[in-house]
């Protein structure tokens, strides 16, 4: 009561002090930390919480040394992701020589070799091999997990590397998707996407060795309902 | 009451608010990257791990086919001939492999068997993994036993300390 007899007094830096002081300075700074905190819970919510991709049952780093069917012959799943590419590049780049007329009997023989492998058997081969993979992993029932790879010759930091199309995309309902990768970001985290490099020796691609890379990601899909 | 008196609570009410919005604002641009140094070891350590892990399996899946078919092969020669053909099928480039394989196309390894098993055996395959600055290399001794059937019945690694 004494402070409010004495507000007439003070200039205005001093009342504007006055008003503040005369709240109680705990509730405000309780009021403060309220509002810290609330603010936290909407960054935390907004920001995501640091997610566990581990999933029990599920070995993530072996995932490529696993052992599938390719036909009658018992493959590693990183050979035969690897293998899938090769002949799916080869194919693609003999196919253009084909078209433009500039191949030779003997490249077009192989472009019809490869044709009837890759078409026929090979891919179907892999995409049973993955899928028998994933339904073989414990956590796969009741769990979403997702095996995605990359291909590309780029540079796998660059924008262009991800927009690439070769992809092989499982669900955990077993469903396996090749195709472009547009809305693809959605299901993996992009910090635990692994990287593989190989490079191919074959006379097929004009004597020249060529360096592919290779982005996987084996882990919980951040999203289900692929 | 004088002005001055007032002035340590006003300060106190704008320094909470001035600490709370900064704390704020820090934890909103933090993207959590203490773990950057520590990646890059870890990843490599991880790579060396699968291409240990890579060579057993190449390994493995080389033997049942030769072992599948290796009735009418007379020899250890005829053996490690086979293997080291059936090796270059399957080779696909993969970066890391490379002395393995040079090591399969020089001979410089075992595969033979007796009468209950076939075994291989490589001693001293180095292995080398780099990512930027950081490298690691390893010089291990390999033994695989297989049965009649292809199947494995012991895998041996031993790491070298040169």
């Amino acid at each position: 009561m004494i402070r409010l007899e004495n507000l007439g007094g003070l200039n205005k830096k001093g009342v504007a002090g006055k008003i503040i002081t005369s709240f109680p300075v705990m509730i405000l700074i309780f009021f403060i930390i309220a509002i810290y905190i609330i603010s936290a819970a909407v960054l935390y919510k907004v920001k995501g919480a640091p997610s566990s991709l581990a999933i029990e049952g599920v070995e993530l780093d072996n995932v490529l040394l696993k052992e599938i069917m390719i036909g009658e012959k018992r493959a590693l799943l990183i050979d035969g992701l690897v293998q899938d590419y090769t002949y799916n590049y080869e194919l693609k780049k003999l196919g253009e020589k084909v078209r433009s007329g500039g191949a030779s009997e003997e490249e077009r023989k192989r472009y019809d070799k490869l044709g009837e492998i890759y078409q026929a058997s090979y891919f179907n081969s892999l995409r049973e091999g993955i899928k028998n993979v994933m339904k073989r992993e414990k956590g796969f029932d009741d769990r979403a997990l997702c095996f995605i790879a990359f291909f590309n010759r780029g540079n796998p930091i660059s924008q262009n590397f991800i927009r690439s199309r070769d992809i092989y995309f499982v669900a955990n309902r077993g469903d396996v998707k090749e195709g472009p990768t547009f809305d693809l970001e959605r299901y993996y985290d992009k910090e635990m996407l692994r990287i593989f490099e190989y490079d191919i020796k074959s006379k097929s691609f004009e004597g020249k060795d060529i360096r592919f890379v290779m982005q996987y990601y084996y882990g919980r899909c951040l999203e289900e309902g692929v | 009451m004088n002005k001055r008196g007032d002035i340590p609570m006003v300060l106190l009410f704008f320094s909470a608010l001035f600490l709370a919005v900064a704390a704020l604002f820090v934890m909103a641009s933090f993207k959590g990257g203490l773990g950057v140094d520590s990646e890059g070891k870890s990843k490599i350590i991880n790579e060396m791990a699968f291409l240990e892990n890579y060579i057993i399996a190449k390994t493995k899946e080389i033997a049942y086919e030769l072992i599948g078919g290796a009735g009418q092969l007379k020899d250890e020669v005829e053996l490690k001939k086979r293997f080291a053909e059936i090796a270059s099928e399957k080779n696909y480039g993969i970066k890391g492999m490379e002395n393995y394989y040079g090591r399969i196309l020089r001979g410089e390894f075992e595969f033979n068997r007796d009468a209950e098993k076939y075994w291989f055996e490589m001693k001293g395959l180095s292995l080398k993994v780099s990512r930027g600055a950081n490298f690691i290399e390893r010089n291990i001794d390999l033994r695989i036993e297989f049965d009649y059937s292809g199947d494995v019945v012991t895998d041996v690694r031993v790491l070298v300390i040169a």
